[in-house]
C-alpha cells in the first residue's frame, strides 16, 4: 500500500514538474495560485492531495481565425490548454473580425448567450458592449491571478481602457502602427530618396508618375482610413488631433486637404475611385506602386521582404505634429465575462485560458515581429528585413496615438470616408466633410 | 365545398403565416419603430437606452443627396430592364421559336446566366473591367489603344447595367418562349392561308397573344430591378466612384452594414418598400394585365 502511495506520490510529482516546464501558465508562482492544472493543497494531516480542475466547458470567442495571421498559432495554444487540462472542454467559436460578426457578438450579448473569454475591441466599436457591463475588470483577474497582465506595458494598459469608464478590462496582447511602406528597388531604381518629408515624397510621386508607376497604392473608396488619420494628425499637435471638436479644427481642414494636392499631383492611380482595397495592396505587392500607407498587419502580406522597407509618415513644412508621433496602439484584448466568473469552475478557467493567451512568451507568439508588443521583447529573434525594417520604425515611434475612428462613431466616421473622393476630387471642401462627420458624431 | 372539415386546411396554412410573421411582418414592423430612434448597432443592450429621435431620419431622406442618385438610378434601371430584359428576351423567343433545329440548345445558352451566382458574375465583370489589366483593357493595349477607366463617373452606370441586363435576358425569354409555344399552330395556319407573311404574323398573332405574359414579365422586370443589389456591388462597391451607382439595395445595405447606420438604414429599406408599392401599382394601371383588349 505504502509503495503505491509512493509511486502515486512520484508520478504526481512528475507530472507537477512537467506542468510546470511546459506551457507558459504554469510556472511556481501560478501553482501556489491555483493558476496550474493540477492544484496541490495541504490537508490537516499533513499529506499532500491532488484535485484536477472541475469539469466544464469554456465558451472562448477570439478573432484570430480564417486568414488571420495568429490563427495557427492560436489553435495551438487551444490544442496545448486541452491536454493541460484534460476536464476543461473548450468551445472555440473563433472567426474573422468583421461587421457581420460583431454584430453577431452584439446579438449574443444582448441575449445573454455572450461567451466565457473573449477577445475583442477595447475602443469605440465595442461601446455598446461594455455599456452592458458584462465584463470583469483587470484588477479582479490580478487580483484572483496576479500573473494576469503582469508584464504588460503602461502604454498598452492605458490604450486599452475603456472608452466607457476608462477602467481596464481587457488584457492587451499585441498593438500596430500605420506606417508608409516604400518598394526600396524602384526608389533605387529612379535614384529617389525615401518620402522622409514632403518635399521628397512631391519629388518621388512626379518621378514615378512620369515613368509609368503608380505613386501611392490607395483604394480611395474603400479604405482611406490611414490617408485620413495621418493627413490629420500630422497636422495638428496631438491634443488637437484627440480631441473631439465642435467644428473642424483649421489644422484637421489643412491635412485632410493635402488629398487634393497629392490627387492632383497625379499621386494616385486612375482607378483610385473604383479600385478596391485588395487590389491596390496587389499593385504595391506587384511593384506597379511605389508606395502605399498601411498598419504593421500589411507586413506579413508583403512577398518582396528584401526590398520593402517601412518609412514614417512624411512632414510637411508648418506641420504641428511632433516628430516621432505615428498611429500606433493597441486595440484589443482578452476579456472575461461577468456570466463565466459567477461560476467558480468557468471562472478558474477562464482565467487559466486568458493566461495561456496573454503569458510573455505567447505573446512574443502572436507578436512574431508584427507590430506592437505589450510586454518586454528580448534581444535577437529570426526575423526578415521587413520585420526589422517595421521594428525600426515601430522604435522611432515616440508619440504613439490612436486613430481617429478609435474616438468616433463608425456612422461619423465612415460619413467622412464616404466623402473623401469628392474631397480629393475637389467636388467638397475638407472642411464640409469633417464638419459633417462631427455633426453626425455630436448626434450619435 | 371542396373541403367539408376546415381544420386540416388551418393545419397546414398555420407554420406559413408563422414563418411569415417571424421573417417578414415582424421585422417589418420592428424596421419602422427603428427608424424613430438613433442606432449605432443593430442589437438593442440590455439597460441601454435608444434616442428618440423622432422623423429626423425621414428628413434627412429628404435632403440626401445619393438616396435622390439612388432613386434615379434605380428608375433608370427600371426603363432599361423593360426594354433591354424583356425586349430582347422576345426578340429572342420569336427568333428561337421560328427555328426548327438547336431550339434547345438556345434555350440553354440565354437560360444559363441566370443559374450562375451574381457574385461570380460580379467578379467576372470586375475582371473584365479593371483598369490594370482588365480584360478589356487588353484587348485594347492589344489594338494599340489607350487602356479606358471603364468604371469612371461617366461610364459607370452603363457598365454595371450590361452584367445586370444581360443576365436576367434568360428568365424572361423561357417565360415567353413557353407562352410563345402556346399559340395554337392552326391560327399561325389560318394566317397564312389569308397571306400574312412571318413578320406580319408577329405583330399582328403572336405580340397581341402574348399579352398577359408580356405585363406579367414587365412587373416582374420593373419589381426586380428595384432589388438589385449584388451585381452592383460586387462591380462597384459603396456606390464607386464617389456614390455615384448606389442603386436604392445597395444604398440601404451601405447605409446600414457599411456605416452602421441601422436607424437611416431602416428609413431606406421603408421607403423602397414604399416606392416598390407604387409602382407596382403604377405598372399594373398601366399595362392593365388583366385586361382582355
Amino acid at each position: 500500500m505504502r509503495k503505491t502511495k509512493k509511486a502515486i506520490a512520484l508520478m504526481l510529482a512528475f507530472g507537477l514538474t512537467m506542468s510546470m516546464m511546459t506551457g507558459c501558465g504554469s510556472s511556481d508562482e501560478q501553482t501556489t495560485n491555483n493558476g496550474g492544472n493540477t492544484e496541490t493543497t495541504e490537508t490537516t494531516d499533513g499529506t499532500e492531495e491532488t484535485s484536477e480542475d472541475e469539469a466544464c466547458t469554456l465558451n472562448v470567442v477570439t478573432m484570430m481565425a480564417g486568414e488571420d495571421a495568429n490563427t495557427d498559432n492560436y489553435n495551438k495554444v487551444v490544442e496545448q490548454f486541452q491536454k493541460d487540462h484534460p476536464n476543461i472542454t473548450i468551445e472555440d467559436n473563433s472567426a474573422t473580425a468583421d461587421n457581420d460578426w460583431k454584430v453577431q457578438i452584439e446579438a449574443d450579448f444582448s441575449m445573454d448567450n455572450e461567451p466565457d473569454v473573449i477577445q475583442y475591441f477595447t475602443d469605440k466599436s465595442a461601446e455598446n458592449i461594455l455599456k452592458a457591463d458584462k465584463f470583469v475588470t483587470l484588477e479582479e483577474m490580478q487580483a484572483e491571478n496576479p500573473e494576469i497582465a503582469k508584464n504588460t506595458s503602461d502604454v498598452a494598459l492605458e490604450q486599452t481602457k475603456s472608452p466607457v469608464d476608462g477602467k481596464n478590462y481587457a488584457v492587451p496582447t499585441t498593438g500596430y502602427w500605420e506606417g508608409l511602406f516604400c518598394n526600396k528597388d524602384l526608389f533605387d531604381k529612379y535614384n529617389l530618396e525615401l518620402p522622409t518629408d514632403w518635399d521628397k515624397l512631391e519629388t518621388a510621386v512626379k518621378t514615378f508618375k512620369e515613368n509609368d508607376i503608380v505613386p501611392v497604392a490607395l483604394a480611395m473608396n474603400d479604405v482611406p482610413n490611414y490617408w485620413i488619420e495621418f493627413l490629420m494628425m500630422t497636422a495638428s499637435t496631438t491634443d488637437e488631433f484627440v480631441q473631439i471638436p465642435e467644428k473642424a479644427p483649421k489644422s484637421w481642414v489643412e491635412g485632410l486637404s493635402k488629398i487634393k494636392d497629392l490627387y492632383d499631383l497625379g499621386a494616385f492611380s486612375k482607378d483610385v475611385a473604383t479600385v478596391d482595397n485588395e487590389m491596390a495592396q496587389n499593385t504595391f505587392k506587384d511593384k506597379k506602386a511605389a508606395m502605399i500607407l498601411e498598419g504593421s498587419w500589411f507586413l506579413n502580406g508583403v512577398p518582396d521582404t528584401e526590398n520593402t522597407v517601412v518609412c514614417a509618415f512624411p512632414r510637411w513644412d508648418g506641420a504641428k505634429s511632433e516628430e516621432g508621433t505615428a498611429i500606433s496602439g493597441y486595440s484589443s484584448g482578452f476579456y472575461i465575462t461577468k456570466k463565466a466568473w459567477e461560476d467558480p469552475a468557468k471562472k478558474k478557467a477562464a482565467l487559466e485560458f486568458v493566461l495561456a493567451n496573454t503569458c510573455d512568451k505567447q505573446i512574443l507568439t502572436y507578436w512574431g515581429g508584427n507590430g506592437a508588443c505589450s510586454v518586454p521583447v528580448p534581444e535577437g529573434g529570426d526575423f526578415n528585413p521587413l520585420q526589422v525594417s517595421g521594428a525600426k520604425y515601430a522604435e522611432t515611434i515616440k508619440n504613439p496615438v490612436g486613430p481617429t475612428d478609435s474616438r468616433m462613431t463608425p456612422e461619423a466616421f465612415n460619413g467622412l470616408k464616404d466623402n473623401m473622393v469628392a474631397i480629393a476630387t475637389g467636388k467638397m471642401s475638407a472642411e464640409k466633410g469633417i464638419n459633417n462627420m462631427l455633426k453626425i458624431n455630436s448626434q450619435k | 365545398m371542396l373541403y367539408k372539415k376546415k381544420w386540416p386546411l388551418i393545419v397546414f396554412l398555420i407554420p406559413g403565416l408563422i414563418m411569415m410573421g417571424v421573417f417578414l411582418y415582424y421585422p417589418f414592423i420592428s424596421n419602422i419603430g427603428n427608424s424613430f430612434y438613433n442606432m449605432s448597432s443593430v442589437v438593442r443592450m440590455p439597460g441601454v437606452e435608444l434616442n428618440f429621435i423622432g422623423l429626423e431620419n425621414y428628413k434627412n431622406l429628404f435632403k440626401d443627396p445619393y438616396i435622390k442618385i439612388a432613386l434615379k438610378n434605380s428608375f433608370l434601371m427600371m426603363i432599361l430592364t423593360v426594354i433591354f430584359q424583356v425586349g430582347l428576351a422576345l426578340v429572342f423567343a420569336i427568333l428561337v421559336n421560328s427555328i426548327r433545329r438547336g431550339q434547345q440548345l438556345f434555350r440553354t445558352l440565354y437560360f444559363f446566366p441566370v443559374v450562375i451566382s451574381a457574385s461570380a458574375l460580379g467578379l467576372l465583370f470586375k475582371l473584365f473591367y479593371d483598369y490594370n489589366g482588365g480584360m478589356l483593357n487588353q484587348i485594347l493595349e492589344k489594338m494599340g489603344k489607350e487602356p479606358v477607366m471603364w468604371l469612371s463617373e461617366s461610364l459607370a452606370f452603363t457598365m454595371i447595367s450590361i452584367p445586370v441586363l444581360w443576365s436576367y435576358v434568360g428568365f424572361y425569354f423561357v417565360i415567353i418562349l413557353t407562352g410563345i409555344c402556346d399559340i395554337p399552330d392552326d391560327v399561325y395556319e389560318a394566317a397564312a392561308i389569308d397571306g400574312c407573311s412571318g413578320f406580319k404574323s408577329v405583330f399582328y398573332i403572336t405580340v397581341p397573344l402574348l399579352r398577359g405574359v408580356l405585363c406579367t414579365c414587365i412587373t416582374l422586370a420593373v419589381t426586380g430591378a428595384l432589388k438589385v443589389f449584388d451585381l452592383p456591388w460586387m462591380l462597384a462597391e459603396k456606390g464607386a466612384p464617389n456614390g455615384t451607382t448606389h442603386f436604392l439595395g445597395t444604398y440601404m445595405y451601405h447605409t446600414a452594414f457599411s456605416n452602421n447606420n441601422f436607424d437611416y438604414g431602416s428609413t431606406i429599406a421603408l421607403f423602397i418598400v414604399v416606392v416598390g408599392v407604387i409602382v407596382s401599382k403604377a405598372v399594373d394601371f398601366i399595362v392593365k394585365p388583366d385586361k382582355n383588349l
